[in-house]
């Protein structure tokens, strides 16, 4: 991973170049009971998210369920509005667009989801899935349109006759190829991976990972890559992102991440992860007592600090900020190792 | 000399379909020793999770076991009757399913399903009932047990709902414990928690464990044999330790490579095995493999090869280890 790729690897917090820039973002959803829908609490899903992605790079975003890290991805594409904070792109807030804008972006943008099978419409045959996002912004004649689908198709390892059957004739890595095609169709410059191997064979999702990886270095496309795999995101990513719990814990480059990883959750994180060929003697596993608290009650201070091995008393005092401790490398600073 | 707690063989499971008979496990065959654990790990479609199923005698309608032998300490299990199996699971057979929410009923009390397992099989008082489901729950790390016995399973975490599903499983303290994809639902440091626990309970109990995933990491740390299968074939089998770090089947080998390891570089491919896993329907004629293989030669299209063993207990149905050939692996 040392090796110099073609793109440049901004520092955190990314140079002027981002292409995504994320600042201080929260979603809270309401919780509400009873017959008239009475507003009784709230589930902080992401609270005080900043990060930024720049042209062509990959950043991962890891963490448990409930962590937050698919409404992050959603928030980004505008498919959800935040609750506070904001999200530029290409230096507009994406917030405030309207009309012909937002459609731009949305061009710009685009996802590719975790289930390969409810993510495509069973009636709609696989051209006209790819296609469906050229009709929506005009792109082309209908002639270009089918000579750019069977394009497509053909980068993504499919045949051109595929255009004419449905997706339930297809295995669930061809109909992730289907979702990255359809999601390539409008030449977006960046994607949102939601987990978009994790329902698939081991050895089917190697062939995805590669297709995403080449399509990258081929078209420049910048990835959110959203996953719970941590040695799949050190694979893909540039930079990764640590969550807990609606915050970042930790930012640093995929490298530094695994070799000097600072935040206990992440070193936790990090060492539950079964390995196929680790020294078992040498590894030293820390077990978590306890599972990922409800976002609807977090813990005060640290949010980590009730499943925390080493956690002090002022842990659950301070909430602790996210500190830049080298150039590339930040961690939310909490007084248990501080 | 004991026999061994579970003994498969020439295990042959097929389904009835509109398209006609189709056999998704074939020729099956492998032991677990008393408290020993072996993983069978593959794909999807590789019959993994049907093998436990026959074992279990928990076959669909329209699944029968039409060929083989199941035995438990020596005693057949195929032709019981659904009623002399519902004796043995749940008492001799304990049964981890990967999603507890659907396996725990959600209109009982978590306590009342775990007395009521031990009031089946084992004759004892509503009190001594009690008493051991307490002990149980606070053997699987449930905290403050006692009053958790009034809890509905909503009311529980996904990583507690395991649990449960753990302590009904040894609750009479059976002789063999079967965990289908036990983790694959929970997030990595309850995995990590969950594993922990059943590798504890094995230990503690002396339970042979037969462990079904799709995960060659959890099979590292998990087992001491494993069975490797696809389509619905045995393809390699071995202790643990042989067939990661030197496999003998090209299937083996290609799924080792495709797994991801921490000193991968991005500047490198993933390694891949090309196309997908044939259906039932569609079997190739002779190894069954050969259309993905990339050692495949002229007899692996004709000819099907049988289970070759390369010594010591270790099997491979390939030509190349019958001819004594070594594949590479890259470590």
């Amino acid at each position: 991973m040392t090796a110099p790729t073609t793109h440049e690897r901004p520092a955190v917090p990314a140079a002027d170049s981002s292409l995504l820039e994320v600042s201080d973002l929260v979603k809270h959803f309401p919780v509400r009971r009873g017959l008239l829908g009475r507003r009784v609490g709230e589930v902080r899903a992401v609270d005080g998210v900043s990060f930024s992605v720049g042209r062509g790079e990959t950043l991962g975003l890891v963490g448990e369920s409930g962590c937050g890290k698919s409404t992050i991805g959603r928030m980004v594409l505008g498919l959800i509005r935040p609750t506070g904070g904001t999200v530029r792109y290409a230096g507009k807030d994406v917030l405030g667009l309207r009309g012909g804008d937002l459609k731009e972006h949305r061009r710009r943008l685009q996802i590719v989801f975790q289930d390969p099978f409810s993510s495509l419409d069973p009636r709609m045959k696989v051209g006209r899935i790819i296609a469906e996002g050229l009709d929506i912004h005009k792109i082309g004649t209908k002639e270009s349109r089918r000579d750019w689908v069977v394009d497509l198709l053909r980068q993504v390892g499919l045949a051109p006759r595929d255009a004419g059957r449905f997706p339930h004739q297809f295995s669930g890595g061809q109909r992730q190829r289907i979702s990255i095609a359809r999601a390539l169709a409008t030449n977006p410059d960046f994607l949102v991976c939601d987990e978009p191997v994790s329902a698939l064979d081991v050895s089917i999702q190697a062939q995805i990972i590669n297709l995403l990886r080449d399509l990258q270095r081929q078209r420049g496309l910048g990835y959110l890559f959203v996953s719970h795999d941590l040695n799949l995101v050190r694979y893909i990513a540039d930079r990764i992102c640590v969550m807990y719990l609606g915050e970042i814990v930790e930012v640093a480059t995929a490298e530094e991440l695994f070799t000097a990883p600072r935040h206990p959750y992440t070193k936790a994180l990090l060492s539950s992860a079964p390995q196929l060929r680790a020294d078992r003697s040498v590894r030293e596993r820390i077990q978590l007592t306890g599972e990922v608290p409800s976002a609807a009650k977090p813990p005060s201070g640290c949010r980590f600090h009730p499943r925390c091995p080493q956690a002090v008393p002022e842990s659950a005092k301070v909430r602790p900020r996210l500190t830049q401790i080298s150039p590339s490398h930040a961690v939310a600073a909490c007084p248990c190792f501080t | 000399m004991t026999p061994p707690v579970l003994e498969i063989d020439g295990l042959t499971t097929s389904f009835e379909t509109r398209q006609g008979r189709v056999e998704v496990v074939s020729n099956v065959s492998f032991a677990i020793p008393q408290g020993e654990s072996v993983a069978v790990v593959g794909e999807s479609g590789s019959g993994k999770s049907v093998t436990a199923l026959s074992i279990m005698g928990l076959l669909e309608g329209n699944g029968t076991v039409s060929k083989g032998s199941i035995r438990l300490r020596g005693r057949e299990l195929v032709g019981l009757s659904n009623k002399e199996y519902r004796l043995i699971r749940g008492r001799n057979i304990g049964m981890i399913f990967q999603d507890p929410t659907t396996c725990l009923d959600p209109v009982y009390p978590i306590g009342h399903q775990i007395s009521q397992a031990l009031r089946i099989h084992k004759d004892l008082s509503k009190a001594q009932a009690r008493a051991r489901t307490v002990e149980l729950l606070t053997m699987v790390g449930i905290p403050d047990p006692v009053s958790r016995l009034k809890s509905y399973q909503h009311e529980l975490s996904g990583g507690q709902r395991q649990r449960v599903m753990i302590a009904i499983a040894l609750a009479c303290g059976p002789e063999l414990l079967i965990a289908d994809e036990p983790t694959t639902a929970l997030d990595v440091t309850v995995q990590a928690q969950i594993l922990g626990l059943l590798q504890k309970a094995q230990e503690e109990t002396g339970a042979a464990l037969l462990l079904i995933t799709h995960d060659l990491a959890v099979v590292a740390e998990m087992a001491k044999r494993v069975v490797v299968m696809y389509a619905g074939q045995v393809v390699e089998e071995g202790l643990v330790d042989e067939v990661l770090n030197q496999p003998r089947h090209p299937y083996t080998a290609a799924l080792l490579r495709s797994v991801l390891s921490p000193d991968m570089s991005r500047d490198e491919p993933l390694h891949i095995i090309e196309g997908t896993v044939p259906g039932a329907h569609d079997m190739p004629g002779g190894c069954r493999f050969n259309p993905r293989c990339e050692h495949a030669f002229d007899t692996c299209l004709t000819e099907a090869p049988g289970l070759h063993d390369c010594g010591s207990g270790h099997r491979s149905r390939c030509w190349l280890a019958q001819r004594g050939e070594r594949l590479e692996v890259s470590v």
